[in-house]
């Protein structure tokens, strides 16, 4: 078997892959549109590190940059609109309710409307994650040439940015025994704070590095790239453990089974009731947590117009510790089998829920923990059409198809562990314009439709993007919003 | 191409910009679907225990505080104090042969008790002294054995408050008995009389106050043929008037009893409306104690009984529960036909009742005023 057999094996290999990826999931994740984005390849290269340096000459400096986002697997945009904009106060018996009412004017108290849709049409363990992220004037690219024809020899990056993120991710079993009650449930296990929460702040200081690996001929370059990360922690919150499990012995006896264990992180002056001010300089540079985090990933260019890429983003963890930090836990076991009544006194009987309670009375340390980052694996490939060639030379697409695939690993506030896939178009004019749509499914979103634009001036770019900007066009399919824009200088 | 000049570039871009969000508004907000609620019937299922209670030895121990009062005249002391006297040093005079005699309780017939507090206080209404080692007497009324006797530890003069506390402790393995029936008296009454001067002796008295505690009973023996009974209203409210109804509710009660106490008992619940006239009841039949056998000499079980009833609680039961409903429960507890050797209530005794519910509530379109 020739070389040339080889490659030509490979790529088939590479497409066929490709193809099976875009089919494999209609589930789940926040998409980066700059990915899609010609202009932006330096922002995009957060998510793909073998990517920097492939749209600019020498360098460039991302002036600013920002994305937020917001989802949550429990109820599309069209079923929130109608709930809020619907929504009455009934008098019951001389009491005061919230209400929904239908146009038929049958009408349904508000708990009941909401915690049925919750069980009943709910997948069985649901979630609300959000997060934004930050990019300050502090992200640039140099890219190192060398030769007689200037090859790249790699290209160097050094950035900052400020992410928050949050995650509520939450199991059915509380809200059936609202609703259905505890009887629904047989002896099967209640847990009744069966959720995982999560809140985090920090920032980091990368640098990395992309450069081209290997040139096999035929078209087909390998291109690989990392980021290693100083993380500064600033706030956190994660509930590690969360289980009260109930279990139901035939009406006789009820069993409480507790076992948590909540990691809290915050500026210390929170528990220090001598000091009430916080240095916002020393704070914003040194934080309450440090940690290493890293990105690594590799590009395929299979085809002249086909290239693929997969990365690994945000591997590592903040670590807390100091005055700031309190670990909640408790593990606690009691039977409940009825109010006691004193007969003598059953006028007057009263049920003390603080006696009970004070069994599952938290034990609190202040040790060191680590606190996860939303890492995940990214996989993307884009499609060109229609060469072009600009001026000075340099080429590139009219008509381009993406695909995008994350696949969250952990449940890191801000994360999602459901996959999202996406997939996009976007047309370039004359390398000055690019603007597109995309549509996906999965991640915090549900569905999702989108555009993203972006304005070429010179050295200036400018981009808007938004994943859900025309999701209410399909309200009932979709879950989340998110937004971003970017500013940018390159050469 | 051209390629506009930066301020140009950003013109048009916030030109396109605020058309594109126009457009996106005006093309969003008519997207909206009305959503037709429709949440299907709520069924909630309870199903746990309520309530419960245990009627044992360190119970009814805890009802034992008993106080007692006794006023003794002047002339019970001595039959000639009565006017006025001048009366001489005193060295000891006794209101034995007068005792006070007091009921404890209606329903113990004697407390086996190895620890036990008596408070005292009394203020001297005599116009004369109360000497120094006076002493206070209780004793049983039947056999009177002495178990109380206490010596004034200061005069007191009159006018004059005494107060204390004492512990009376004994050996487990042979507890005091008192009898629910005691005696009290003085006993080696002294005083330094009147000092030659002449006082008045009409009417006086002082008031004794006494506050028994038991601190641990190891037994208790009750009456035979003694009966207890009360019946208590409360008022409940499960659902507002006027959705009653619309059949809520259904499902059912459960009552666990274990008795080992020499009692027999009988209960029945009713459904009261606002005007206290019955409208349901509860049990179908009235519920029956049956009494434990005791061992007399070790005073432990020997057969504890049991009863558990599960009593349905249909729609038409519950929704007899409207606003203003009340509850009538009355009970009877007797040892009646028990034998005396029975009627002993030991360590191991107790009554427990437990109380469980399984309960489906329905729920489903609304009326709103």
């Amino acid at each position: 078997m020739d070389t040339k057999l080889k490659l030509s094996k490979m790529k088939r290999f590479l497409i066929l892959a490709i193809g099976l990826l875009s089919v494999l999931s209609l589930k789940a994740q926040y998409g980066n549109q700059f990915q899609y984005n010609a202009f932006f390849k330096t922002a995009g290269a957060f998510d793909y590190p073998s990517e920097v340096g492939t749209d600019i000459r020498k360098f460039s400096v991302n002036l600013f940059g920002a994305n937020m986002y917001l989802g949550n697997s429990i109820a599309d945009i069209n079923w929130m609109y109608n709930v809020a904009t619907n929504i009455e106060t009934g008098t019951i018996d001389g009491q005061s309710y919230p209400v929904l009412r239908n146009d038929d004017g049958s009408t349904y108290l508000l708990p009941h409307v909401v915690l049925s849709h919750i069980v009943n049409e709910t997948p069985s363990s649901n979630f609300l994650t959000g997060g934004a992220k930050i990019y300050p004037p502090l992200s640039i690219a140099y890219k190192v040439k060398a030769g007689e024809e200037k090859e790249e020899i790699a290209t160097f990056s050094f950035n900052h940015s400020l992410r928050v993120g949050t995650s509520y991710h939450f199991g059915k079993d509380l809200f059936s025994f609202l609703y259905n009650g505890n009887g629904s449930f047989g002896a099967e296990p209640v847990n009744l704070i069966d959720f995982k929460l999560g809140f985090h702040a920090y920032s980091e200081w990368a640098v990395g590095a992309a450069f081209p690996v290997v040139e096999l001929g035929n078209g087909l370059k390998v291109r690989a790239g990392f980021n290693l990360k100083y993380l500064v922690g600033y706030a956190a919150f994660d509930t590690r453990r969360a289980n009260l499990n109930l279990v139901n012995d035939n009406g006789d006896v009820w069993t409480f089974n507790a076992d948590y264990l909540f990691n809290l992180a915050v500026p210390p002056v929170a528990f220090d009731s001598t000091s009430s001010e916080i240095d916002p300089v020393s704070y914003g540079r040194n934080g309450i947590g440090q940690g290493i985090g890293i990105d690594f990933g590799a590009s395929v260019q299979i085809f002249d117009n086909l290239k693929a890429y997969g990365s690994i983003n945000d591997l590592g963890s903040v670590r807390y510790g100091g005055d700031g930090v309190r670990n909640i836990k408790g593990s606690e076991s009691l039977t409940f089998d009825g109010v006691r009544v004193n007969v003598y006194s059953l006028d007057s009987f009263s049920f003390n829920a603080d006696t009970l309670l004070g069994r599952f009375l938290p034990e609190v340390s202040s040790l060191d923990f680590n606190m996860p980052i939303a890492t995940r694996l990214t996989l993307g490939a884009e499609f060109g059409l229609n060469e072009q060639e600009t001026k000075k030379g340099d080429t590139y697409f009219k008509h381009n198809f993406h695909f995008t695939y994350i696949q969250g690993f952990n449940k890191a506030p801000g994360n999602s562990t459901r996959p999202f896939v996406n997939v996009a178009y976007s047309y370039r004019l004359k390398n000055i314009l690019s603007v597109g749509a995309n549509t996906g499914y999965g991640g915090i979103y549900g569905f999702n439709f989108g555009g993203f634009v972006g304005f070429r001036g010179g050295p200036f770019r400018f981009g808007l993007a938004s994943n859900a900007v025309f999701a209410p066009l399909v309200p009932q399919l979709s879950k989340g919003i998110d937004f971003s824009i970017n500013m940018a200088f390159a050469l | 191409m051209d390629i506009c000049s930066p301020s140009k570039c950003i013109e048009r871009i916030m030109k396109i910009k605020l058309l594109t969000l126009s457009a996106l508004v005006l093309l969003l907000s008519g997207c909206f679907k009305s959503e037709t609620w429709d949440p299907g019937e709520w069924e909630h299922h309870f199903n746990g225990p309520i309530a419960k209670t245990k009627i044992d030895l360190s119970t009814l121990t805890n009802l034992q505080e008993i106080r007692l009062v006794d006023n003794i005249l002047s002339t019970e002391i001595n039959p000639l104090w009565d006017g006025l006297l001048i009366v001489p040093p005193i060295t000891a005079q006794s209101s034995e042969k007068n005792p006070q005699l007091f009921e404890m309780t209606d329903y113990f017939k004697a407390i086996h008790a190895d620890s036990l507090v008596v408070s005292v206080d009394f203020t001297n209404g005599y116009p004369i002294d109360v000497g120094k080692g006076t002493e206070l007497v209780f004793r049983n009324a039947d056999n009177k054995e002495e178990f109380f006797r206490h010596a004034i530890r200061e005069q007191v003069a009159p006018g004059e408050l005494y107060e204390f506390d004492i512990e009376v402790l004994t050996d487990e393995s042979n507890p005091q008995k008192i009898e629910s029936n005691i005696e009290f008296y003085l006993d080696n009454f002294r005083s330094n009389g009147t000092s030659g001067e002449i006082r008045d002796f009409t009417g006086t008295s002082t008031n004794f106050s006494f506050t028994i505690e038991f601190l641990s009973v190891l037994k208790l023996e009750l009456y035979a043929d003694k009966a207890w009974s009360d019946t208590i209203v409360t008022t409940i409210s499960l659902f507002d008037e006027g959705v009653a109804q619309q059949r809520l509710a259904q499902g059912s009660i459960g009552l666990k009893l274990t008795n080992g106490l020499p009692i027999n008992g009988l209960s029945f619940i009713e459904i009261l409306d606002e005007n206290d006239n019955k409208i349901g009841q509860i049990f179908t039949d009235t519920l029956k104690i049956l009494p434990a056998t005791i061992d007399p000499t070790t005073t432990e079980v020997l057969t504890r009984t049991d009863e558990d009833v599960l009593v349905e609680l249909p729609f038409e039961t519950l929704d007899l529960f409207y606003k203003q409903s009340k509850l009538k429960i009355s009970y009877v507890i007797n040892t009646n036909n028990i034998s005396s050797d029975n009627l002993i209530i030991g360590e191991s005794s107790f009554l427990r009742a437990k109380v469980k519910l399984d309960l489906k509530v329905y729920g489903h379109e609304v009326e709103i005023e």
